[in-house]
C-alpha cells in the first residue's frame, strides 16, 4: 500500500509553485522538501477527507459536501481558512453556473437554427402556392 | 518557542490569497503573485485530489464542491507549511529550505501534528 500511496503525491511541479508563491525570491526549496512537501500536501488530503466524512456520517449521509468541508477546517485547528474557502466556493459556483449557463445556450442556438430552417423550407412552400 | 500557531499561520495565508492587510494592521512582507490570474481558481488537478480522498476506506461519495473545497485547502495549507518551513531555514540563516526544516515546522506547530512520522 505504502508503494501505491506515492503515486498519489500531488505533482512536484504544482506543489512546489504553490510553495513558492508566499516565499520571497531569492528563496529557495531543497528537493527532498519539494517532495516532503507533496507528500504532506498528499497526507493532509487525506486528513480532511476523513474528518469530513466523519461529519457527513454523523448527519447520516454517506457523500461529503461543500459544507462537511468547512467544518471539517474547523474541527482540525485550520479555521483560519475558513473565509478563503467560503469567497472561492461563491466563485467556483459562480463558474460552474456559467459553464451550465453556456452549455444550454448552445443548445438553444442550435435548437433554434434546425427550427429556422424548417420554417424557411415551409415558407418557400408558400411562395410557390 | 511558545507562539501562537494560529496567528502565524493566518498572516502567511492572508498574504498568500490577497494584497491585503490582515486583521492586526499589518501588511505583508512577501510581495505578492498578482500574475495569477483570477480565472485560475485552483491549481492543483482536480483529478488527483479526488483520486486520493477515495484511498480513504470509509469515504465513498463526494460533491464536487466538496473536492475544490478541499483543493483549494490543500493549497492554502502548502502555502503555510512553505512559510513555517522557510521561518525554521531563517533562522538558521539558509536561503534554501530542507526537508529538516519542514520537520521542525511540524514539531513546532500543533495543527501540523498530523504529518508527525509521516514524512520519513
Amino acid at each position: 500500500m505504502a508503494q501505491s500511496f506515492d503515486d498519489l503525491n500531488l505533482p512536484n511541479a504544482v506543489v512546489t509553485r504553490i510553495a513558492k508563491e508566499v516565499l520571497p525570491e531569492n528563496v529557495s526549496i531543497g528537493k527532498e522538501a519539494r517532495t516532503a512537501l507533496a507528500k504532506a500536501a498528499s497526507v493532509f488530503v487525506l486528513y480532511i477527507t476523513s474528518a469530513s466524512n466523519a461529519l457527513a456520517t454523523k448527519n447520516n449521509r454517506k457523500t461529503i459536501n461543500g459544507l462537511d468541508v468547512i467544518e471539517a477546517m474547523h474541527e482540525t485547528d485550520f479555521h483560519m481558512f475558513v473565509e478563503h474557502l467560503k469567497e472561492n466556493l461563491e466563485y467556483f459556483k459562480k463558474i460552474q453556473q456559467e459553464k451550465k449557463d453556456a452549455v444550454v445556450k448552445q443548445k438553444l442556438q442550435k435548437d433554434g437554427e434546425s427550427n429556422c430552417a424548417a420554417s424557411n423550407d415551409n415558407a418557400d412552400e408558400n411562395d410557390i402556392q | 518557542m511558545e507562539t501562537s500557531e494560529s496567528e502565524i499561520i493566518e498572516a502567511d495565508v492572508t498574504t498568500h490569497t490577497e494584497n491585503e492587510q490582515d486583521e492586526n494592521g499589518e501588511s505583508s512582507e512577501n510581495p505578492v503573485r498578482e500574475a495569477e490570474k483570477p480565472e485560475k481558481l485552483f491549481k492543483l488537478p482536480l483529478s488527483r485530489i479526488k483520486h486520493i480522498m477515495k484511498m480513504d476506506p470509509d469515504t465513498k461519495h463526494s460533491t464536487q464542491e466538496a473536492a475544490f473545497l478541499i483543493a483549494k485547502a490543500t493549497e492554502l495549507f502548502l502555502g503555510s507549511l512553505a512559510t513555517e518551513a522557510y521561518k525554521q531555514a531563517s533562522q538558521a540563516k539558509r536561503k534554501t529550505i530542507q526537508k529538516k526544516d519542514i520537520d521542525s515546522a511540524i514539531n513546532c506547530i500543533d495543527s501540523l501534528a498530523f504529518l508527525e512520522g509521516v514524512l520519513e
